[in-house]
């Protein structure tokens, strides 16, 4: 925000914030259904992977971060709920420069676990309660191999775009992120960050959602860390410009805050999602972005969305302001869909997914491991002009020693 | 250019064979290992002149790296009854260091010194090429050294599952000053990207020394530290036609332009050694030992091109069989490997006016291996000089072979870890309490030498500091001061880590009552007293690397004898284990249980006095939480008598110490002052 910024235009940026955070913005836990086996595809007359079909069962998962401190560093709690959903997803892997599509069928590519390697989430249907509510998507992600435990896993990330709606989501747009890990034969376990458009409020509810029933962690090794990013005071995007005084991207700022994201999908009301709550300041984003394809059109679509990537900074703070620890994340792949908001239509609106590693950790992050996604939705337009926007950021930290994980009940000092 | 071109004979001597060989071995070759200089990957930057543009975020679209460049011996003998190939593999202090930014960029990334590639993202699961810009070598004091520009490529590998990110780059020295001023040299580099994003490998530079300014004598063996690299083996090799008999052929042209030079080596093993320090500058010795195996290489270049310049060289690629044998003469094993970006430069040889010739270094994956090196990964760099017409070769190839289990190693890898677990088991059991505080001080050895290389670094401005704020403070009456002499200690500190004194580190044996005031700083008004109780061991233990140390215990409640302490867990007493090595020097590492958990790092000078000592102590974790912060305690500490009895004087202040920006400045709002006294 401008330290110039009238107050007409600072009533403007709260009511462009207001429509930015209209959404149903919740996470999900993915778990191949226990009957599943066998998910593997397999290429007709070749000995090998291609993909993957399965039945995944959709858990409430609730992801409370700690705010950071100097004794505590950096900690959540991460519940895992009841079923309230399931997933069925076909994903082929593909080559490197295949142009993904809904329409396009991919040609059969094995599996190389060795080697990180794209796919398209050719089926991702999203169905929650008892299956009346949820829509299908459309995606594209990347297998990472990651050194865990003693031996090679095979983690997996992906960004995926709602097609079509149903029940309670007809007529909503809106993107996730995924990220877990590939058991190449019985599927994915992950994690999953969801925002859905909401302008009419219909997935949404003001009310306490019914408390979860909580089981055991089926995805034991990793932590999660859900956090909030918005524009905050004083903060405003600037041009980075290369050696040759071209433009070469724009510099971002952010402040971090506490999220808290849920949903519920029994009963008779269906599926619903508590409104964002957007908890105190708790650091500070640093980041620079780019599109990742040379003179493509800044337009993203369905169809075509537009591609970005970039590189970021997140340096947590606790109360006093005392840094704590800092990650740098990668985005190595980011899809960025425009949206058309009804009641600001000519506002460039946007939503957008992305994932890629952490490839530093400072402080009370200092050797950690792991991948960074995250779903938002902003209002940008050409620096310095006012960067409205929410990221629901998550960190999938490698963490088999509970390093950043508070046991459920037991929150220091709370 | 067609297939009537006409090729010339490179095997027709412009200059005879013998002479031109001796010419292009006319070379200082440093053999350098690079580890990563702590912190500094969390602080570097990519633009650095523009710390508001987050482009420069450090592993973004590039690498900042800081690199300890460290005397480095690997040297492959053929040993034991069968004169199996074995690699001697040692790193020792450091001596020199690395500063410069890997610039990712696109597959076709040119080479332009002074520019940037258009950016490309680090993917650490894709091969990357980059750019390596601003790269400033220095050694000893920093007053010698050289500028440097290259390319570079990242391979990201798995090897016995476990994913690695190895990176090789090859540049040319576009600047030399102090010892290197007015040289040429090409260097190349293989190694691994660590988790901290720094640069851990082989460096070999080849400077062309006709003079042999830095060349021509023989240099001291180095002082080992723990290998920080033990998964990788470097096989050092020296490659010659075995005589002017051995004639190079064209092979099939790989393409229109390029022409194919079939060149048949035998490899010697070879064994380079250098220092980074001391008058009248570095240095590098160079010693050719058996022959270990023969190589065929096929090397594609255009031989008709215009010599290759600094902003112009000319691109090579190779494609090499290595035959190793063993001492009888019987194949080893083989293996395949290429250079994939390779540079090559004019070459003049002043003895040797229009003898055409070309200085050229490179870097390609090894493809695969035989024998006992079946299934080798790993990279190849090469760095030589050759000429043509005659084709005589002065080749410097190092297989960079990631070697998890030791294979090549002089005892395995298993043998060689275990025997080390052994030895220092001898001295300090696993289970006694002073074991974690050794294995600590051992993982901080880079820590260590990297304060001691700040305070080289900022000697002038830390010593002013220091000796004016505790010259400030010597008017207290509880005991008498000790002034310090500014120039004394910038020397000191200019010195590094200095020899073992046994009247210092045995200033103790037995009981000693501290009592310890706590002071106001600006008012001088007493805060707080206590009084510690320390036990100094009596026995030094010696370690197999020349570490001596001592145990040390401190207590707020009464005496604990360091050989027979009670359950740590109950906080009764904290424990300390000073100990010197040559490369760190005197090093202490504490572990604090009373009151709460605490660890802290400290090295310190030895002063003039006889039992003087300056140590600097830095808090390394607090209630298990990492500390980081720029702050240090000094402790100055002297022996005097007080009232008839030989005491021991302390004062402690806090200091603030930036070694990048080389400031220092007063922290906190109090220091404190301490009188021990023995008591048997």
């Amino acid at each position: 925000m401008s330290t110039m910024q009238t107050a007409a235009e600072a009533g403007s940026a709260s009511r462009l914030q207001r429509l930015i955070d209209e959404v149903a913005g919740f996470n999900i836990l993915a778990v191949p259904e226990a009957r599943s086996s066998g998910s593997a595809l397999r290429a007709t007359g070749r000995n090998g992977v291609i993909g993957w079909q399965v039945r995944e069962a959709l858990h409430r998962f609730d992801i409370v971060l700690h705010p950071p401190s100097a004794a505590g560093g950096m900690k959540a709690e991460n519940s895992v709920g009841e079923s309230a959903g399931w997933l069925d997803l076909r994903w082929l892997l593909i080559p490197r420069d295949f142009l993904a599509r809904p329409d396009r069928e991919p040609p059969a590519t094995l599996l190389d676990p060795e080697r990180s390697q794209r796919f398209t989430m050719q089926e991702a249907t999203f169905r929650f309660g008892d299956g009346s509510d949820g829509f299908r998507s459309f995606g594209t992600g990347r297998t990472f191999p990651a050194f865990y435990g003693g031996g090679l896993r095979l983690l997996a990330a992906a960004v995926g775009n709602v097609i079509e709606g149903f029940g309670k989501f007809r007529g909503h747009e809106g993107n996730y992120t995924l990220c877990g890990e590939i058991d190449p034969e019985r599927g994915f376990v992950g994690h999953g960050v969801v925002r859905i458009l909401d302008s009419q409020g219909n997935l949404r509810t003001a009310a306490d959602l019914p408390p979860m029933q909580t089981r055991q962690s089926p995805d034991p090794d990793a932590t999660y860390l859900l956090f909030g990013a918005q524009t905050g005071p004083g903060q405003e995007n600037s041009f980075s410009f290369g050696s040759d005084g071209q433009i070469r991207g724009a510099n971002i700022l952010t402040q971090l805050r506490l999220l808290r994201l849920g949903f519920a999908a029994g009963g008779s009301e269906g599926f619903r999602a508590n409104d964002l709550r957007i908890g105190e300041p708790i650091g500070l984003e640093v980041g620079f972005g780019r599109g990742s394809e040379p003179g493509a059109s800044q337009a993203g679509s369905a169809l075509k969305p537009f591609l970005f990537e970039g590189v970021a900074k997140y340096t947590f703070s606790d109360a006093s302001g005392r840094e704590i620890g800092a990650v740098t994340t990668n985005v190595l792949e980011g899809r960025r869909f425009d949206v058309r908001l009804p009641a600001a239509p000519d506002e460039p609106a946007l939503r957008f997914g992305f994932f890629g590693p952490i490839v530093l950790g400072t402080g009370c992050f200092a050797g950690a491991e792991g991948m960074f996604y995250g779903s938002s939705g902003s209002i940008l337009k050409p620096p310095p002009a006012e960067h409205v926007i929410t990221h629901f950021y998550v960190a999938r930290l490698h963490d088999p020693d509970g390093r950043f994980r508070v046991a459920v009940g037991k929150g220091e000092g709370r | 250019m067609t297939a009537t071109r006409t090729l010339p004979d490179v095997n027709s001597e412009t200059y005879p064979y013998d002479l031109v060989q001796s010419l292009l071995d006319q070379t200082a070759n440093f053999s350098l290992f690079a580890a990563p200089e702590p912190g500094y990957a969390q602080k570097a930057s990519l633009s650095p002149a523009a710390p508001g543009d987050f482009f420069g975020l450090n592993g973004g679209y590039g690498l900042a790296i800081g690199c300890n460049l460290h005397r480095f011996d690997a040297t492959a003998r053929l040993a034991g009854g069968r004169r199996d190939l074995v690699v001697q593999q040692a790193v020792g202090e450091p001596e020199g260091r690395l500063r410069c930014r890997w610039m990712l960029g696109p597959e076709d990334l040119p080479w332009a010194p002074g520019g940037e590639p258009p950016p490309a993202i680090f993917d650490p699961w894709s091969p990357l090429r980059f750019a390596m810009a601003d790269a400033v070598f220095t050694f000893g004091d920093g007053e010698h050294g050289f500028r440097g520009y290259g390319v570079g490529r990242t391979f990201p590998v798995v090897v016995a599952g476990r994913p690695r990110i190895l990176a090789g780059a090859v540049g040319n020295l576009t600047e030399g000053f102090g010892a290197f001023r007015g040289l040429e040299a090409t260097f190349v580099m293989t190694g691994t990207l660590t988790k901290e994003l720094g640069f851990l490998g082989n460096i070999t530079c080849r400077v062309v020394d006709p003079a042999g300014r830095m060349r021509g004598e023989e240099v001291s063996s180095l002082n080992p530290i723990l290998d920080p690299d033990p998964d990788s083996t470097f096989l050092v090799l020296r490659g010659e036609k075995r005589d002017r008999t051995v004639k190079t052929t064209y092979g099939p042209p790989p393409d229109d332009v390029r022409v194919s030079l079939v060149t048949p080596s035998q490899m010697r093993a070879l064994h380079l050694r250098f220092r980074g320090k001391g008058s009248p500058g570095p240095r590098a010795e160079t010693r050719v030992h058996e022959v270990v195996g023969t190589m065929e290489a096929n090397v594609a270049f255009n031989l008709l091109a215009p010599p290759g310049t600094a902003q112009r060289p000319v691109p090579f690629t190779t494609q090499e069989l290595y035959t190793f044998v063993d001492g009888r003469g019987e194949t080893l094993g083989t293996v395949t490997a290429g250079v994939v970006e390779g540079i090559s430069f004019d070459l003049k040889l002043p003895a040797a006016p229009g003898q055409p010739a070309v200085r050229f270094a490179g870097f390609g994956p090894i493809q695969g291996g035989t024998g006992v090196f079946a299934g080798a990964q790993g990279l190849l760099t090469v760095n030589s000089l050759i000429g043509i017409s005659p084709h005589a070769l002065s080749l410097l190839h190092v297989l960079h072979l990631v070697d998890p289990e030791g294979r090549l190693r002089s005892g395995g890898r298993t043998t060689r870890k275990q025997r080390k677990k052994d030895e220092v088991s001898e001295v300090l059991p696993k289970d006694d309490p002073f074991y974690p505080l050794w294995r600590h001080k051992e993982e901080y050895t880079e820590t260590y030498r990297g304060w001691r290389q700040g305070f080289q670094r900022c000697s002038r401005t830390i010593a002013d500091t220091i000796a004016k704020t505790y010259n400030g403070l010597l008017d207290f009456s509880d005991f008498p001061g000790l002034r310090i002499d500014a120039d004394t200690l910038a020397d000191l500190f200019a010195r590094g880590a200095g020899p073992f004194d046994p009247v210092a580190f045995d200033r103790y044996l037995g009981r000693a009552r501290g009592s310890f005031q706590t002071y106001e700083l600006g008012t001088r008004r007493e805060l707080d007293s206590s009084v510690l109780y320390s036990a100094w061991g009596r026995k030094n233990l010696r370690f197999p690397d020349g570490r001596i140390a001592k145990k040390i215990s401190g207590s707020f409640s009464g005496y604990f004898d360091p050989t027979a302490l009670p359950d740590l867990s109950e906080g009764k007493v904290d424990i300390i284990l000073n100990s010197h090595r040559p490369d760190v020097g005197l090093t202490s590492w504490v572990e604090i249980y009373q009151g709460h958990r605490q660890q802290r790092a400290s090295f310190a000078y030895k002063l003039p006095d006889p039992h003087e000592i300056l140590w600097f102590v830095k808090d390394v974790s607090m209630h298990g939480q990492p500390v980081h912060n720029n702050v240090f305690m000094a402790s100055h500490e002297w022996k005097g008598t007080l009232r008839g009895r030989t005491c021991y004087f302390m004062v402690g202040i806090f200091f603030d110490i930036d070694f990048d920006a080389c400031t220092i400045r007063l922290t906190g709002d109090r220091f404190w002052r301490a009188l021990y006294e023995e008591e048997g």
